[in-house]
């Protein structure tokens, strides 16, 4: 492969011109596309704001915090679930609607019981992630193979030592998948949260600047909320190698 | 017999039935009685709930919202599968361009679709117009992407037969990529439909003119909580209706992906597709 990837570049070139040329002769006006030197501006003015910084910290904090919490929760409960049938069935019909709802509908009950702070987010963030770690993990855990699981009986394994040694292993790749996923819903529901309620964050910058008609910096916080998720991704592709190697090698072969 | 014998005591159909209905029975029933005589502003009785959520329904409220609602969820979710199946059918079987636009697409899936709402709403209003935008901008690179990456993973040997046989482009297309790729496609559906739900929400809680994100609003700002706590559940209601809508419709077309011809199994081996970042080229 090249060394410089001109292509790639080539396509966001491409975009970019396509944009100052839309906003130049299109007839557009500023506040519905912002002319793209506003936004590369706004994308370079936003270091010397104050609040820029600690909104993403905010924001990247809160967010990892309600995925941690809803991780441990969907594991713990993904495993128990996982490992007995008619569990898994009495759980079925909670799981499959928990799942398909779109948790940040209860934004507004959540300000009406905590107000707009930092732990409504954040136990929204976690009831959101939850049902994607739960789901693999409860996938993982019921996947064990035949033999994996009559060694395990055949040994009398102790329950912890099953549960920490063989289920969680087995099934730490399905588990990751949920995480991969958990990962992106946090920093949306987190964003949106911000927008919604106008908790400390980048989605709350985002949405002042819109109020300002500043659709510049509004653009600005939208593709660094884009960035975050690149660097979050690739920072999950990084654990996936260190924690699951042995499993991405295995499936190489 | 030997493979029955895992299964716990509850046979029959009988059994069964209460094995699956019991708990959020219970649930409901507890949630139903610790909740009757509530003075919590915030918690109000379920019974009180649930005579709103019935008012609504019978007085034609909740339907007009929910059509509302509905149309721009389905019509965004329209226009996101024939963008995505589209573009990624073309972008995925021309290699120099898939490696090409790559790098460009994850990074537009990356920005969290709640974010343009505000910049939508601004630029496009209120109505159904910035609603359905909304929703397109958001679930059309998981489909996109997860269709490429169905395309890029058939293997050389059924491309290089297919062209052996000299099959036309319409069929080649129609009989080879699109089942080829329909797996992961469908997987990037999957995503895009409940993400299509929080975007239904987010926008509608943000611009509040209709449909049921306006319904909850409007329980809020009058302090009515039954009517937040009946629209949010609802809305639950709503988004499992239309993941079971989703299930049936995959397993129609996937069943012979799933090798189990009548019933398709409830968890699968997201396979490297759900919200993993796919790699371009391996």
């Amino acid at each position: 492969m090249e060394r410089v990837p001109v292509r790639q570049v080539g396509v966001f070139v491409l975009f970019l011109l396509a944009w100052a040329a839309t906003t130049q002769f299109g007839g557009v006006s500023p506040s519905t596309l912002p002319p793209v030197t506003d936004v590369a501006g706004a994308l370079l003015g936003l270091w010397g704001d104050p609040a820029f910084l600690p909104s993403i910290l905010r924001t990247v904090r809160d967010a990892l915090t309600g995925l941690m919490i809803a991780t441990v929760l969907g594991i713990a409960a993904g495993v128990v679930i996982g490992t007995s049938p008619w569990l898994e069935r009495s759980t079925r019909l909670l799981v499959d609607f928990g799942r398909s709802f779109p948790q940040i509908a209860l934004l507004p009950i959540f300000l009406i019981a905590f107000g707009a702070t930092s732990t409504m987010k954040i136990v929204l963030v976690s009831i959101a992630c939850f049902f994607p770690v739960l789901l693999q993990t409860i996938y993982g855990a019921r996947r064990l193979d035949e033999t994996m699981a009559d060694t395990v009986r055949a040994y009398r394994l102790p329950m912890a030592l099953r549960v920490w040694k063989v289920t969680i292993p087995a099934a730490s790749p399905f588990i990751f998948t949920g995480f991969r996923i958990a990962l992106i819903v946090s920093i949306l529901v987190a964003i949106g949260v911000e927008i919604l309620s106008q908790v400390e964050g980048m989605g709350r910058q985002l949405a002042e600047a819109r109020n300002f008609y500043r659709t510049d910096i509004a653009f600005a916080y939208a593709i660094y909320a884009g960035l975050l998720g690149v660097l979050v991704n690739a920072a999950a592709d990084r654990v996936e190698v260190a924690l699951l190697g042995w499993h991405l090698r295995s499936q190489e072969a | 017999m030997a493979n029955r014998s895992s299964r716990p005591l509850s046979r029959g159909p009988i059994g069964s039935t209460l094995n699956y209905f019991w708990l959020p029975v219970v649930l409901i029933v507890v949630w139903w009685f610790a909740s009757a005589g509530s003075q919590s502003f915030f918690l109000p009785p379920l019974s009180e709930i649930v005579r709103v959520l019935w008012t609504d329904l019978m007085n034609g409220k909740l339907l007009r919202e929910t059509l509302f609602s509905m149309r721009n969820v389905l019509l965004g979710l329209f226009i996101a599968l024939v963008l995505g199946i589209g573009f990624g059918l073309l972008i995925g079987r021309n290699k120099a361009l898939r490696v090409a636009v790559w790098p460009f697409l994850a990074f537009l899936r990356a920005v969290p679709g709640v974010a343009v709402v505000p910049v939508v709403l601004v630029a496009m209003g209120v109505g159904p117009g910035p609603q359905i935008f909304i929703i397109v901008f958001g679930c059309t690179f998981p489909i996109l992407l997860n269709t490429i990456d169905g395309v890029r993973g058939i293997r050389e040997s059924i491309i290089d037969t297919a062209r052996a046989y000299r099959l036309p482009e319409t069929l080649y297309v129609r009989s080879v990529l699109l089942p080829a790729a329909l797996p992961q496609t469908m997987a990037g559906i999957r995503i895009s439909l409940s993400l299509s739900l929080t975007l239904m929400v987010v926008a509608e809680f943000s611009a509040g003119n209709a449909g049921l994100g306006r319904y909850i609003m409007q329980g809020q700002e009058a302090f009515r909580p039954a009517q937040v706590w009946a629209g949010t559940i609802y809305v639950g209601i709503v988004g499992y209706l239309l993941n079971v809508i989703f299930l049936f419709v995959e397993r129609r077309l996937l069943g012979w992906y799933f090798g189990i011809p009548r019933r398709a199994p409830r968890y699968r081996t997201a396979p490297s597709s759900a919200g993993k970042a796919i790699k371009p080229e391996a």
